[in-house]
């Protein structure tokens, strides 16, 4: 599918690494554990 | 000579792209009432918006012009830089935003200066960061040389009436609507990018026929067999592997630019970091497909003898002219929304970070009351707009060779000096010092100087590499030596 070229098989294989690791790390340490933020921008 | 019709779909794009940033400028002009709307939106901005907004600012005119650039004169090698950008950039927004946000709910900063000032509660780190952020005045420039090159080499305007022109319209808008009309525009713009990139991949793709990326391949050998070099000696960003690993370290701090970080500061709900951090991430795969551009131009049998300049010719041969039209809002909207970004932290830098958070902090300049501060501060930012719009432009009244290129005298001029308070900090928290990372900063940029400068690396994407390995390496260091018992803030 890549013509065998080196260059454009690591660029697949990276892609598809990256959006693996992405939905793991967002699913292990972004969706629990937030606090609100109820900071009032206008005082100082 | 230019076509015609070609040029009547582009005015008309143009019109109608101008009237919608004229109009989003105008409801962020609605809602910018004290200094924190200008800075960060108010902290009251939501994922998706934001998601998008942090796309269209992170990809720039470097992308669509620049990268495409380099993508026809560097053949395959360039992938690097798409690969640079989706595993390393990303790797560094997953690492600083959920820190960053959080940490915000009690330190209330309104800029990347102004969170690492507070956060080690150091105003000599404030102004520190925020002059370095000066560097990113070559950044605004190359932006507003991509934009002045649509009226040039599409419509034959006269290369200094189009970048004055430019000029014009991006500080227009910052100073009426600051970040909002920053994240407004910026969010449709991003929508017209993806939409441009898909379109140039496919298009592309149509001309290889059956062959495929095999037909590819064997175009580009035929040319140059360093086109299809996974290093390629004449690219000066990917002549060998230490340069992509420099690349590489580079793109992973970019995610904490200034322009980037400020919008994770917007964020309303910080459990919606997750929402904003794949809207990103799927952006960011469809913006950057327009790369192959470069390559499907030898595909198609095109000569370019200025780089940059590919993407035009290629949708002058290829494209119907509404589409050609359309990716000239594309490349506007590349240029724009990521000047306009920049722009309001360079601005904030004046009203933030020097008059508020230092002058007046500090008794040097007196005050009425808070409300009075915060007028004064608005108007600050406002006339620093004009002020950074102006020099900007100056800067490329000479436009340079590679827009590319020039953007990263910026990009690693920034993250040399505060990648390592910035990662160091986050993650040693109780032992870091305020002078421990005064010192880093002063070492990331004296580093980032004398590498490049000296001649040390030819490329100025790892010369920022390295200055920030540098920097952050004895950051880790003296804080091993010398850890603070209390903790910072």
């Amino acid at each position: 599918m890549l013509g065998g070229n080196l260059m454009l098989t690591i660029w697949l294989w990276s892609c598809i690494g990256m959006i693996i690791v992405t939905i793991v790390t967002l699913k292990l340490f972004y969706v629990e554990g937030f606090t609100e933020d109820e900071g009032d921008y206008t005082k100082y | 000579m230019i076509d015609p019709i070609v040029e009547t779909y582009v005015w008309i794009g143009l019109v109608v792209f101008l009237i919608m940033v004229v109009v989003l400028g105008y409801i962020g002009s609605r809602q910018t009432k004290i200094l924190a709307d200008f800075t960060i939106g108010g902290a009251r901005l939501g994922p998706y918006i934001l998601g998008a907004a942090y796309a269209a600012t992170f990809f720039s005119a470097a992308t669509f012009v620049g990268y495409v650039g380099w993508a026809y004169a560097w053949g395959y090698s360039a992938l690097w830089v798409f690969l640079a950008i989706f595993v390393a950039s990303t790797a560094g927004a997953l690492t600083f935003a959920r820190k960053a946000r959080t940490e915000n709910i009690k330190q209330r900063s309104q800029s990347l200066p102004d969170w690492l000032g507070d956060y080690y509660n150091s105003d000599f780190l404030r102004a520190g960061v925020a002059v370095i952020l000066m560097f990113n005045l070559f950044y605004v420039a190359a932006q507003l040389t991509a934009g002045a090159y649509v009226f040039n080499l599409l419509l034959g305007w006269d290369y200094l009436t189009a970048l004055a022109f430019i000029t014009i319209v991006v500080v227009g808008y910052v100073v009426a609507g600051g970040t909002f009309a920053d994240v407004y525009t910026d969010a449709v713009q991003g929508v017209l990018m993806v939409i441009m990139g898909v379109i140039c991949f496919v298009t592309g793709m149509s001309y290889l026929g059956e062959g495929g990326f095999n037909q590819l391949t064997e175009t580009l050998r035929g040319i140059d067999p360093k086109l299809v070099a996974v290093f390629n000696p004449d690219a000066v960003h990917f002549y060998a592997l230490s340069a992509v690993v420099g690349v590489f370290i580079i793109e992973y701090a970019f995610a904490a630019q200034p322009q980037l970080f400020n919008k994770i500061l917007a964020l309303k709900k910080p459990g919606d970091l997750w929402k904003m951090i794949m809207t990103y991430f799927v952006f960011a795969f469809c913006m950057m497909l327009v790369i192959f551009v470069g390559f499907f131009a030898h595909e198609i049998g095109l000569v370019v003898d200025v780089p940059d300049h590919t993407i035009y010719l290629f949708s002058g041969t290829v494209f119907h002219p509404i589409v050609s039209a359309l990716l000239v809002m594309v490349i506007m909207s590349a240029a724009l929304s990521t000047t306009d970004g920049l722009i309001v932290v360079l601005a904030t830098t004046f009203s933030n970070d020097f008059y508020r958070k230092t002058l007046v902090k500090r008794g040097i300049i007196k005050v009425k009351s808070q409300e009075h501060m915060d007028r004064t501060a608005l108007k600050i930012s406002r006339v620093a707009t004009v002020f950074i719009g102006i020099l900007a432009a100056l800067l490329v009244i000479d436009p340079p060779a590679f827009i590319g290129t020039l953007i990263w005298y910026g990009i690693s001029g920034v993250a040399s000096g505060t990648l390592g308070p910035l990662i160091i900090g986050m993650f040693m928290k109780d032992k870091v010092t305020a002078k421990g990372a005064i010192i880093t900063m002063f070492l990331g940029v004296i580093s980032y100087g004398i590498i490049f400068t000296m001649g040390f690396e030819r490329s100025v994407m790892a010369a920022g590499a390295w200055a920030v390995c540098i920097s952050t390496a004895f950051f880790l260091i003296y804080t091993l030596l010398f850890p603070k018992k209390e903790g910072v803030s």
